[in-house]
């Protein structure tokens, strides 16, 4: 790879030095003025602290989500290259490459109403830096349920260049077709062939809904542990077989695309919920 | 100690005194948003049309993308510029009939030519709305398309052909010049390319003299527009009313080339069926600059084209309504008269002054 691999940055992360130096002088002469802090609404802010009868997540004021994602096919870890694996259709395989999007994380009140947080990170499973991320400017409030996009939303899939995840300089963008790859998944196969599933089309987002409802937790800095099972794709709700369904999928109408988007709106599930 | 703090202050004096950069001094590469006069001509037809508000047309950023549109250093092994297959002594399309690439690649179809281009934004109500098959959404991203391709610009990723530009004596500054700062990204590249388009207006043929009470027609270009614009030669169609100054829909349709579509056109885009073999409508403008004609450049002269809509088109699941309803009679049934009287209607189109003649 030619790119750093080390880093993979969030949106908005690519910044130069000298806007750093901008941002530390914004920073320093915001420290200046006095800052008002008012509630931002205060009949809906009043009393987290003390409720204590709730199910989901409270956060009392302002903060921050925390999210560390960690990768599992089945049961098994990940192992790239060596470790093989077997899918519901019985094709043995490595795993060489997982990236994706991680985009779009939408809070869920119990009245329905839904507050977007509107991240866009590029997740790589062999760099476990790049899936922790947190997001800033969370509302206060009284959450049941959590949506994650593992990919780009119509409006940024459709038109126009960003920077930070964005940029199609990541290779996670089809040149001359039609927007990003929400998410990618390559290897060998055991019959000497190999395969490579490139995800994308707004018609196929895997749009995923997590429950939150089996917790109790009030933080303003929680952390999400979630995990991402690679073998969701192959299964659940309809068996992909490389043999059937194809060995490769390069763009949003290729034979499986559609099969294989379904079968990913299960990929993620909470393992713990952290204050 | 002293010492030390002395020495922390030099040093953040340095950084202060380094980070100052006065404009007023004269420094030529200092951001300059001065915005781009666009010349669009005003008589009927012509419109403006939408810029994105996160690209606005700058002189810098113009003169930016002029320079890298005919710059090597874009392809893998510096031999090829966007130029090299968009030739401005061919209205921006390339003579050949297919178009090589950098690394000596034979890519399947024709440079589409380079004009009016940015009309589409306007009048194309889909996404797919560039190259022959609907493969870019926006010019932007149209801009990146043929650098990352294997077959034409070849670069293997962004990051090398940025890390070119970064080491380059000129382009920083540009960049900073164009954008405000020297760090070059992909979306700046792209941005820069893509003003340098917009400003490609082709707008001074003599149909458009004519229009503008400059010239008058002569009877064969009348007679040719006739055709053009009636149920006679059925042209208007897809290639814009005369009361459009563009002489195409910027959509796409399956003209009738083969009775099954070797390329599956916008097909391969939106994957539905019923867009096999459809291909975006090009302009008539500038014909005598663009030949060979169609997406594999299969026809060499504006005479061969004729005579393919007159009696050549063939039927296939997809083929236009347009097409398919001469197929009862037969083609259309022009006289040699009719189609000279065509082509010169065609050749009125030309604008000498585009492609650098005059």
């Amino acid at each position: 790879m030619a790119y750093p691999n080390f880093f993979l940055p969030s949106l908005g992360s690519n910044i130069s030095f000298s806007s750093l130096i901008v941002i530390i002088l914004i920073v320093i002469s915001a420290c200046k003025d006095p800052i008002e802090v008012k509630p931002a609404n205060p009949g809906l802010n009043e009393g987290w602290d003390t409720v204590t009868n709730f199910s989901g997540l409270i956060v009392p004021q302002t903060g921050i989500l925390n999210i560390k994602v960690k990768y599992s096919f089945g049961n098994e870890p990940i192992i790239f290259n060596t470790k093989k694996y077997i899918n519901a259709a019985n094709d043995t395989f490595t795993i060489r490459e997982i990236r994706h999007y991680f985009s779009n994380v939408t809070l869920i009140k119990a009245t329905g109403e839904r507050i977007n947080l509107k991240n866009y990170h590029l997740m790589d499973a062999s760099v476990p830096s790049t899936s922790i991320i947190s997001i800033e400017n969370v509302p206060p409030g009284n959450y049941t349920g959590m949506m994650v996009l593992l990919g780009v939303d119509s409006m940024r899939n459709r038109g126009g260049l960003q920077e930070g995840a964005l940029d199609p300089a990541w290779s996670m963008f089809w040149t001359w077709s039609t927007g990003y790859i929400f998410y990618r998944i390559n290897g060998l196969v055991n019959n000497g062939k190999s395969y490579s599933f490139d995800i994308g089309g707004d018609e196929h987002a895997p749009y995923i809904d997590l429950n939150l409802n089996a917790y109790k937790v009030k933080s303003k800095t929680p952390t999400f542990e979630l995990n991402l099972d690679a073998n969701e794709m192959f299964e659940s709700p309809a068996v992909y077989s490389f043999e059937k369904d194809g060995y490769v999928i390069h763009s949003n109408v290729d034979p499986g695309v559609e099969k294989m988007g379904k079968n990913m709106k299960d990929m993620l599930k909470i393992t713990q919920l952290l204050p | 100690m002293m010492k030390k703090v002395a020495l922390v202050f030099l040093c953040i004096s340095m950084f202060v005194l380094a980070c100052k950069k006065d404009p007023e001094l004269g420094d030529v590469f200092a951001y300059d948003p001065t915005p781009y006069d666009l010349k669009i001509p005003r008589n009927l037809g012509w419109s403006t049309f939408p810029i994105p508000a996160d690209n606005p047309l700058t002189v810098a950023g113009v003169e930016l993308g002029k320079k890298l549109f005919f710059d090597q250093i874009l392809s893998v092994n510096n031999k090829q510029s966007c130029g090299s297959c968009h030739n401005q002594a061919n209205a921006f399309a390339d003579p050949k009939p297919f178009s090589i690439g950098t690394l000596g690649d034979v890519i399947k179809r024709q440079s589409m030519p380079l004009f009016n281009l940015a009309w589409a934004d306007k009048f194309n109500l889909t996404k797919h709305r560039y190259f022959w098959d609907g493969g870019a959404n926006d010019l932007e991203r149209q801009a990146i398309g043929p650098i990352l391709n294997p077959h034409e610009m070849a670069n293997p990723d962004m990051f090398s052909v940025l890390a070119r530009l970064q080491k380059h004596a000129e382009y920083p500054n540009l960049f900073r010049r164009a954008f405000g700062s020297d760090s070059i990204t992909t979306i700046k590249l792209a941005k820069a390319l893509a003003q340098f388009e917009r400003t490609l207006i082709s707008s001074n043929s003599n149909w458009d003299k004519a229009e503008r009470r400059e010239r008058l027609r002569t009877q064969s270009e009348i007679n040719g527009l006739i055709i053009f614009s009636t149920e006679k030669g059925d042209c208007f169609h897809c290639h814009g009313n005369p009361n459009s100054a563009f002489f195409t829909d910027f959509v796409f349709h399956n003209n009738g080339l083969e009775a099954m579509p070797k390329d599956s056109g916008l097909m391969r885009i939106t994957g539905r069926p019923e867009d096999l073999g459809l291909m975006k409508t090009p302009s008539l403008r500038n014909l005598s600059f663009t030949a060979p004609y169609m997406h594999d450049g299969r026809f060499k002269t504006l005479m061969e084209v004729i005579e393919f809509y007159n009696s050549g088109t063939k039927n296939s699941p997809t083929v236009d309504p347009m097409i398919s309803k001469s197929f009862p009679h037969g083609g259309l049934n022009l006289t040699p008269m009719e189609k000279n009287d065509l082509l010169n209607f065609l050749l009125s189109l030309n604008d000498s002054s585009f492609v650098g003649l005059k």
